[in-house]
This record gives C-alpha cells, structure tokens and sequence, in this order.
C-alpha cells in the first residue's frame, strides 16, 4: 500500500507557486502621492503625458475598500445556491452526510 | 489613502489608463494627447473613453424596446478563454458546451457586476472559436468609474487564465519527452 511521505508532501508544497489574487486591497505608493494627487490638489489640473505607468502597480490604483465588494457577491451567490439546495435529499436527511 | 475628495475616480482612470498601455499602446497615446490636461471633474468622462478603448473592437448598438444602449465587445482575450473552455469540456466529457457558456456568463457577470450596476444585462453571443458579450449598460445606476475598475479586474482574471491553460500544455508536453527520453536510454 501506499504510504504518506511527510517530507516530499512537505517539499512538493514548497514548490507550489505562489498564488497571486486578483482582489488585493489598495496599496500606499509615493510617486502617486507626489507626481498625481498633490499636482491636483494645487491645480486641480493632470498633464496626462506626464503619467509614467510602470511608476505604480495595478495594486497601487486598487480603491481600498474594492475587495469588500467582492465578498458581498460571493456571499450572495452562496446564499442563493443554498436555498435551490435546501430541499435536495441530502439536507432532508437532518444529519451529517457528505453530498 | 491620499486625502483626496475624488480619489477613487482618480485610481480608477490610472488603473484603465495603465492597463490600457499595455493593450493598446496606440490608442493610449491617442487618448494622452486628446486629453493632455485633465481637470478633476472630466475624470469619469475619461474613464468612460477607455472603457471603449480597451477591448479590440467595440461597437454602440440599441435595444428599442427598453431603449437602453447596448456595448457589443469583442476581445482576443474573451476568445481564446471561450476556445480554452471549449477543449477542456471536449478532453473531459464531463460537462456539455452550455455548461461552458453558462459559465462564461457567470464569470462576466461576477466580475463586471461586482462594486456598481451599470451593466443591466449580459448575453454571451458564442461561436467556434469566437465570442461576443453584449452589455446591456443602464442608463440609471449607469457609473462609469466603477465599470472601469471592474473591467480591468475581468480582463486581468482573462489574461491570468488563459496563460495558466497555455502553461499546463507545455508541462504535460515536458513530461512526456522526459519519459520517452527515459524509455529509448
């Protein structure tokens, strides 16, 4: 039979690569703060062209509160797949079972 | 974050704005000189241009009969994510080509539905090795900034996919030229 190897599960998780998330919280980034929202501040006016874009990342210009809005979704798409759920046979069991 | 009043319309232009660079580096550059100084109050406007900039073609339509105005988009990206779920459902057997299309409209509708309610309805118009999303945009919660923000998320998750699905080949393709490379030695 086989038997589980706690040093190569150990060392194939180590290898996995890093998840990135596509809903991350906004992120602090200087050259924003000096170059955009103080120039708008003072003037009220952006030159587009002097917009350097590989000065921020995607996370830079995420909103803060964006992924909040997200869980919001999910939690409604789960509640409303739980009620076609509800009557199936599993639940009318009243008792644990998987599927 | 930056103690602005219109911050978040701010963010939202950079984010369109950046991925537009990288989409369509003509049509930002177009887009730079149109509007060279931009004053605080024509952020949403701006926005609302590179929503219609940033796919590959996008086209005005009109639905008479709740007369609300229709995006028709058609993307390189959606394609090859429609083409990519299409051989997955046919090497698995496991679910059918409307699952597939369900599937597509559930993914647009989570992503562009999630933080505003301009996007009133979608339909996924699909064909062999092409597809088209009709967005129904309404003219009441109609909020420019925010569509922006989730376009750029949805067409990232479509780039992250679709490398992830053309990554997985080349692996399986690595693996079968080690063990042939073992069975001839």
């Amino acid at each position: 039979m086989f038997e589980f190897n706690v040093a190569a599960f150990a060392d194939r998780l180590a290898k996995l690569p890093v998840r990135v998330s596509l809903l991350e919280s906004g992120t602090y980034n200087r050259y924003l703060r000096e170059n955009v929202f103080d120039v708008l501040r003072q003037s009220g006016k952006f030159d587009l062209r002097d917009l350097d874009c590989d000065a921020f990342t995607y996370q830079d210009v995420t909103p803060v509160s964006y992924p909040s809005c997200f869980i919001h979704s999910q939690v409604g798409w789960a509640k409303t797949f739980n009620k076609f759920v509800k009557d199936t046979g599993a639940s009318s069991r009243k008792e644990p079972s998987f599927f | 974050m930056y103690d602005y009043e219109y911050e978040e319309d701010v963010l939202a232009v950079l984010r369109m704005l950046k991925l537009l660079k990288e989409r369509q580096p003509e049509r930002y550059r177009a887009i730079c000189e149109q509007y060279e100084e931009v004053e605080w109050q024509f952020f949403d406007e701006l926005a609302w241009t590179c929503v219609w900039e940033v796919f590959d073609e996008t086209f005005n339509d009109f639905d008479p009969d709740y007369e609300v105005e229709i995006m028709v988009v058609e993307d390189a990206a959606l394609d090859r994510f429609w083409t990519n779920l299409q051989k997955k459902a046919r090497e698995s057997g496991s679910y059918s080509l409307a699952a597939c299309r369900s599937y597509i409209r559930d993914t647009t509708e989570y992503f562009l539905r999630a933080s505003s309610y301009t996007v009133a309805g979608i339909e996924c118009i699909t064909h062999e090795k092409s597809l088209t999303l009709k967005l129904w945009i309404s003219p009441d919660t109609y909020n420019p900034v925010e569509f922006a923000t989730d376009i750029v998320t949805f067409l990232q998750y479509l780039q992250a996919e679709n490398e992830k699905n053309t990554a997985r080949p080349k692996k399986r393709r690595a693996k079968k030229a080690k063990i042939e490379e073992k069975e001839a030695a």
